[in-house]
């Protein structure tokens, strides 16, 4: 417990420097900034300050990450509640009362209760962050070639069930996902797969370059083809938080803060189901469910603190076992590879500071949301009026130079091409890019597990199911694979009405 | 078998029988590439260790899923005959920025002509073309847009440029 309070002590003094202070400002800035325009989401920020990072020392290059992430999430109320837009998906359940409340006159009020809950979210979720990552970090180190396997599997078939939309275009998209993880020289044998001969096709698409393209190019191409009218934004009054609502909402918050957190540790799922599964809760709990929709602030509440506690909660799987806990954590973590960083089960034995780094990171994150959450709305507003037209070749220009910036091969830029058109194309038929994304980040993890797994067995599938937390993982996709099929539901409504 | 869809995100039944016919394709074409690949008997690795083993069954199984999905929509009418197609502006103007932005990142960056001159073409041009008709709307002249198009990109080019070069320093393209 103390070693614990004295590492993270450690972590935060490192980070009490000039540079590092300028670099959480700057960072929680352009974070919040990215989360409020609507159509930019926090994973397209991530991807895009990684390459703008690649440079810089490893900490400083996550601790910038860490802030975009944590300020995106947050400045995703700021349209919600404003324009009735969700800056980012994770703010679409904020909305429903923050606007509401707007239209009362109340928006300033509700832009404070927004920061409260997302400065309080993501502190509860870093203290589940210093206190969980060890604790699983031990039981990561038991997971062996099979449950790897499915927990990969997992990440991608619960993603494209539970992040909204079609399951089976999700579960689609996903599988698409491990395939083009395949591409390229394969992991144990070295032999070209699908590369049709190019050299460049040989070595596999990078990740970064991947995303930037799946999240931020297919952005630009989205908000171009959706003409968006003009932003009318309501008068407001003050948007200090106060403290009475803090305690009038203690429990909201705390309930939040734990559903938030604990989603985000789930693979794959991320902020946006953290806030419904947080403002459902939170409704569920109330003593005036009517109010929720119609300008409730337990509701605006639970959803801010359920979305931003999810991020230290997504970051839990990646620093032990190397599973993003939601997209922007997928960025994340490909970051934390690229700078050497290599997150997993053995993170608690080979460098136990890095994780109260990252968690000293999410404290600075945390001042950097409360610091422009008190005094940047004006500059916000105006951010939000800037059209679309003017900031997307901006944009565009940075996904490009960024993604050279890599590795400066032109293939790079031609990968972000590509994947911005499958992004953009899989968005316009409905089928979610999150799953294809995790799917491309685990499709290593899962094809290397499954043939170790295959060939420690001798082909044998059995431990594949026997084995404990194996057979609890199958067990749960096969359980989230049935509750979806309309027969399986059927029998639910009929047990349920003669129950 | 076919799986539930919530209503707001349903599209014309005939159009998910289309992107499930190309499923099909893929997932068809990704099983046989795998099936054909060389399973390196030569090094008598194990045949678990096979090279195509992964990429075969997801090739099969999006196969199957790309199925089911074509099943589901034809039961959901994709045979009858379609509606009225509707010609979007939306449509034609995702045509122009897509093309701009593959004149940009594959004909202008990369080949010779200057980043910076090659950033400042794209953002003014961009900016002039599309942002057009909301500057008429708020009475500018074609002057005015084209002066504004044009610091917008000159600003873009020059802040990108030193940032990239002198900040990140990274080799810009």
């Amino acid at each position: 417990m103390f070693s614990g309070l004295v590492s993270f002590w450690q972590s935060l003094a490192s980070f009490l420097t000039f540079e590092s202070i300028v670099y959480v400002l700057a960072s929680s800035l352009v974070g919040v900034v990215i989360g409020a325009l609507p159509g930019l989401t926090a994973t397209m920020g991530v991807a895009l300050m990684t390459t703008l990072t690649i440079k810089m020392p490893s900490n400083q290059a996550l601790l910038v990450l860490i802030c975009t992430y944590v300020g995106a999430i947050y400045g995703g109320s700021r349209s919600a509640i404003l324009l009735n837009i969700p800056g980012t998906p994770a703010s679409a359940a904020s909305c429903l009362d923050g606007y509401a409340l707007a239209r009362q006159g109340l928006a300033g009020r509700a832009m404070g209760i927004a920061t409260t809950g997302s400065v309080l979210g993501t502190l509860i979720g870093m203290f589940f962050l210093a206190w969980f990552t060890p604790l699983l970090g031990e039981v990561a180190l038991k997971f062996g070639a099979y449950e790897f396997f499915w927990l990969a599997v997992f990440g991608v078939i619960v993603s494209a069930t539970l992040t909204g939309g079609d399951p089976l275009k999700g579960w689609i998209a996903g599988f698409a996902g491990l395939f083009i993880a395949t591409i390229g020289q394969d992991g144990i044998h070295a032999l070209e797969r699908f590369s049709f001969g190019s050299r460049d096709l040989a070595g596999g698409f990078s990740l970064v370059p991947a995303l930037v393209g799946a999240f931020g190019f297919a952005e630009i191409l989205v908000a171009m083809h959706e003409k968006r009218p003009p932003v009318t934004i309501n008068p407001f009054d003050t948007v200090i938080p106060k403290l009475k609502d803090v305690w009038q909402y203690r429990r909201t918050i705390v309930r939040s803060g734990v559903i938030g957190t604990f989603i985000g540790i789930v693979p794959g799922v991320g902020e946006d189901v953290a806030a419904w599964s947080s403002y459902a809760a939170a409704k569920r709990a109330s003593k005036n469910p009517e109010e929720f929709g119609k300008g409730s602030i337990d509701g605006l509440m639970a959803a801010e603190t359920g979305d931003n506690a999810c991020v230290p909660g997504a970051i839990i799987p990646v620093l032990t076992l190397q599973i993003p806990g939601s997209a922007p954590a997928a960025v994340l973590m490909a970051a934390m590879l690229i700078h050497g960083v290599k997150p997993g089960p053995m993170i608690m034995i080979e460098s136990p500071q890095f994780v109260y780094d990252v968690v000293a990171m999410m404290l600075l994150a945390t001042l950097g949301i409360l610091l422009y959450g008190l005094t940047l709305t004006r500059f916000l507003i105006q951010v939000l009026r800037v059209p679309t037209t003017i900031i997307t070749p901006m944009l565009f220009v940075l996904c490009t130079v960024g993604t050279f910036a890599l590795a400066s091969r032109l293939f790079d830029i031609w990968t972000m091409l590509l994947f911005g058109v499958i992004g953009f194309v899989l968005r316009h038929y409905r089928f979610p890019v999150a799953p294809l994304v995790l799917g491309i980040v685990l499709g290593d993890l899962m094809e290397k597990s499954l043939r170790r797994g295959l060939v420690l067995s001798d082909g044998d599938l059995m431990p594949f199911v026997t084995r404990p937390i194996s057979a609890v993982l199958f067990a749960t996709i096969v359980v989230v694979i049935l509750l979806r099929l309309p027969a399986v539901q059927r029998l639910l409504r009929i047990g349920g009405t003669r129950g | 078998m076919s799986i539930e869809n919530t209503p707001q995100d349903e599209l014309p039944p005939r159009v998910d029988l289309y992107a499930a016919l190309i499923w099909i394709v893929i997932g068809g074409a990704i099983a046989a590439g795998a099936w054909n690949m060389d399973r390196l008997e030569h090094l008598h690795i194990n045949k678990y260790e096979a090279p195509g083993l992964v990429p075969g069954l997801l090739g099969a199984a999006m196969l199957v899923l790309g199925g089911v999905l074509a099943l589901r929509s034809v039961r959901r009418g994709a045979l009858r005959p379609p509606g009225q197609a509707k010609a979007g502006e939306g449509g034609r103007r995702l045509a122009w920025v897509f093309a701009a932005t593959l004149l940009y990142a594959l004909v202008l960056v990369g080949h010779g002509i200057p980043f910076w001159l090659a950033t400042f073409a794209f953002v003014a041009g961009f900016i002039g073309v599309f942002d057009a008709d909301r500057q008429a709307g708020l009475g500018r002249g074609l002057a005015a847009q084209a002066l504004r198009a044009s610091v917008y990109g000159a600003c873009t080019s020059a802040i990108v440029t030193l940032v990239f070069e002198h900040v990140f320093l990274v080799r810009l393209p």
